[in-house]
């Protein structure tokens, strides 16, 4: 098989919109918020952030 | 009139015939094809036995250091004998025994309570609708121009084959990147979302990819702009990840019910996913009409199809009113090590806020040693209110008998402290699980191997 494989720019690092870690789109939580995608390391952020959390310090 | 008419053979229209017998009653099971429809034929047992010779060589290549893959279409031919044997034993011997009369034809309704098949016409009581799904062929430029593959031929090729690309990136599309590279081609997957198995949760979907990276398999996420085309013998596919020349193109993306049977005539209407309507007793729209397995659309599965067959007819014929919970339905990739959920994933409970999730790494556990497996994980969400186990996602060997035990908990409602109160076999994979449950109190890094 032969690749010709280009640099994918369009995935640019993300960064979890509550405690800033660095993610990829791949790893990351997407939770749409009036239409809008926010993107989060961990389920437990991603609640932090739309207050619903229940105390949980990020851990990952 | 018939008191009850089945239309398809598979895995759902059986399981309908064998509780119709129960219930006294003798149907009309119409199908057509192979006996035994998708499971049996070009579905779960094929597939299942071609990863079962992939894994045994490369579980020989990794403990005996040797570079040996088996005979390629020795390996199909192995899995033809396995297909012929079951598709006897499980329902053409099967079907001698039971009341049942067998009608092979393409069926398409009349009117509201007729089915017609050729010139014949079977006018009806009841009739349950089994009639399956067939792949699904997303839109791709030049597509219509190549001859592509379906998970069908992809289960038997008429030759080896040096390379293959697949486009897709859920269980079909896994399983067959593992199937062959294990028999030794050169395999690349092209996904369009931004990761693997995005029914998982994203910690899952990074450790998929891992998985079969180790196999060699590349894979090329967020792809955009996909062609392809067919230049000499090869089929080049290119897009926002470059070119990827191969001999072969799956197509694995997903698949769709087989709803063209005249459903217009008989009142019978389709649901957001262009599968068949149904309550939650499996009626159709046309209250006469069930609907059961594939076709409905929703989970494809073969003992989900089973089991909705059986309902369905029970709610056709009795006051049961029984109903699927959903939740407690299990699924498992069988690729190695396995990937499975039941239940909620924490993508899917974002915005509860009662929930706590319980994830252990398969190196807590003494079997993960014994097995050297190092790739491993399970989840369970928990409801800290009451401490019910919502859902299990996991990745371990043996991961489909993990989420059999999995998904006898969710149905019985279970807590963390009914896991903890168990007792289980010690050093097994499915510990696991009570493993996590016992990290909701304690850290199971400081664990004896006995706890
Ligand atoms: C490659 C592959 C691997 C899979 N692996 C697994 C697995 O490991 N585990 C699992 O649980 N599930 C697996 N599945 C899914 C599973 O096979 C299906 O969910 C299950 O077989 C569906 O059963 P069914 O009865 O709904 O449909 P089918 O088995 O497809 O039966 C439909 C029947 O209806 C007939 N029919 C269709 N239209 C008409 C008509 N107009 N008139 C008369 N007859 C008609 C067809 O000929 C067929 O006999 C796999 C599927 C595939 C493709
Ligand atoms: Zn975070």
């Amino acid at each position: 098989m032969n690749f010709i494989i280009k640099k994918n720019e369009e995935v640019s690092n993300l960064k979890c919109e509550y405690c800033g870690k660095e993610i990829t789109l791949e790893e990351s939580y997407e939770v749409k918020i009036e239409g809008k995608a926010h993107y989060f390391c961990c389920d437990h952020c991603a609640n932090e952030f739309i207050g619903s959390g229940n105390n949980h310090a990020c851990s990952c | 009139m018939e008191k009850l008419v089945i239309i398809g053979y598979g895995a759902a229209g059986f399981a309908a015939m064998i509780k119709a017998n129960e219930l006294g009653i003798k149907p009309i099971l119409i199908g057509k094809g192979s006996l035994g429809g998708t499971c049996v034929n070009v579905g779960c047992i094929p597939s299942k036995k071609l990863l079962s010779i992939s894994h045994f060589y490369r579980e020989l290549r990794k403990r005996i250091n040797s570079n040996q893959f088996p005979d390629f279409m020795a390996a199909f031919s192995e899995k033809d004998e396995v297909v012929g044997t079951l598709r006897k034993k499980k329902y053409e011997d099967i079907l001698n025994s039971y009341d049942v009369k067998l009608v092979q034809g393409e069926a398409k309704f009349k009117d509201r309570k007729s089915v017609k098949v050729g010139n014949d016409i079977y006018e009806f009581e009841r009739c349950i609708i089994a009639t399956g799904s067939r792949p699904n062929i997303p839109e791709i430029e030049g597509l219509e121009k190549i001859d592509f593959w379906t998970s069908d031929r992809a289960l038997s090729p008429d030759k080896k084959v040096e390379s293959l690309t697949i486009i897709g990136g859920r269980a079909l599309a896994l399983e067959f990147s593992d199937i062959y590279s294990g028999l030794g081609a050169e395999v690349s997957i092209i996904q369009r979302s931004p990761r693997l198995i995005p029914e998982y949760d994203p910690e899952f979907s990074v450790m998929a990819r891992k998985i079969i990276e180790s196999y060699g398999v590349k894979v090329f996420l967020n792809s955009k702009n996909i062609k392809v085309q067919k230049k000499n013998d090869k089929l080049i596919v290119s897009g926002n990840f470059g070119i990827i020349e191969s001999e072969r193109l799956l197509m694995a993306t997903g698949r769709k019910p087989n709803v063209e049977i005249g459903l217009e005539n008989a009142q019978i209407e389709l649901n957001e996913r262009g599968g068949i309507k149904t309550d939650e007793e499996l009626r159709t729209t046309n209250p006469s009409v069930f609907a059961a397995g594939d076709v409905i659309g929703i989970k494809m599965l073969e003992p989900l199809a089973g089991r909705q067959g059986s309902i369905a007819v029970s709610n056709a014929f009795t006051e049961e009113k029984k109903k699927i919970n959903y939740d407690a339905v299990p699924e498992n990739i069988f690729i190695s090590p396995g990937i499975a959920k039941v239940g909620k994933t924490s993508s899917e409970l974002i915005g509860n806020m009662y929930v706590k999730s319980l994830k252990v790494p398969i190196d807590s556990l003494a079997r993960g040693y014994i097995e050297n497996e190092e790739i491993g994980l399970v989840k369970l969400n928990v409801d800290l209110r009451n401490l019910k186990i919502l859902g299990i996602q996991v990745i371990s060997e043996r991961s489909e008998e993990i989420i059999n035990e999995s998904a006898i908990l969710m149905n019985a409602g279970a807590t963390i402290n009914d896991l903890i109160d168990s007792n289980q076999i010690f050093p097994s994979f499915s510990e696991v699980l009570r493993l996590a449950a016992l990290s909701y109190y304690g850290d199971v890094n400081k664990m004896s191997c006995c706890v």
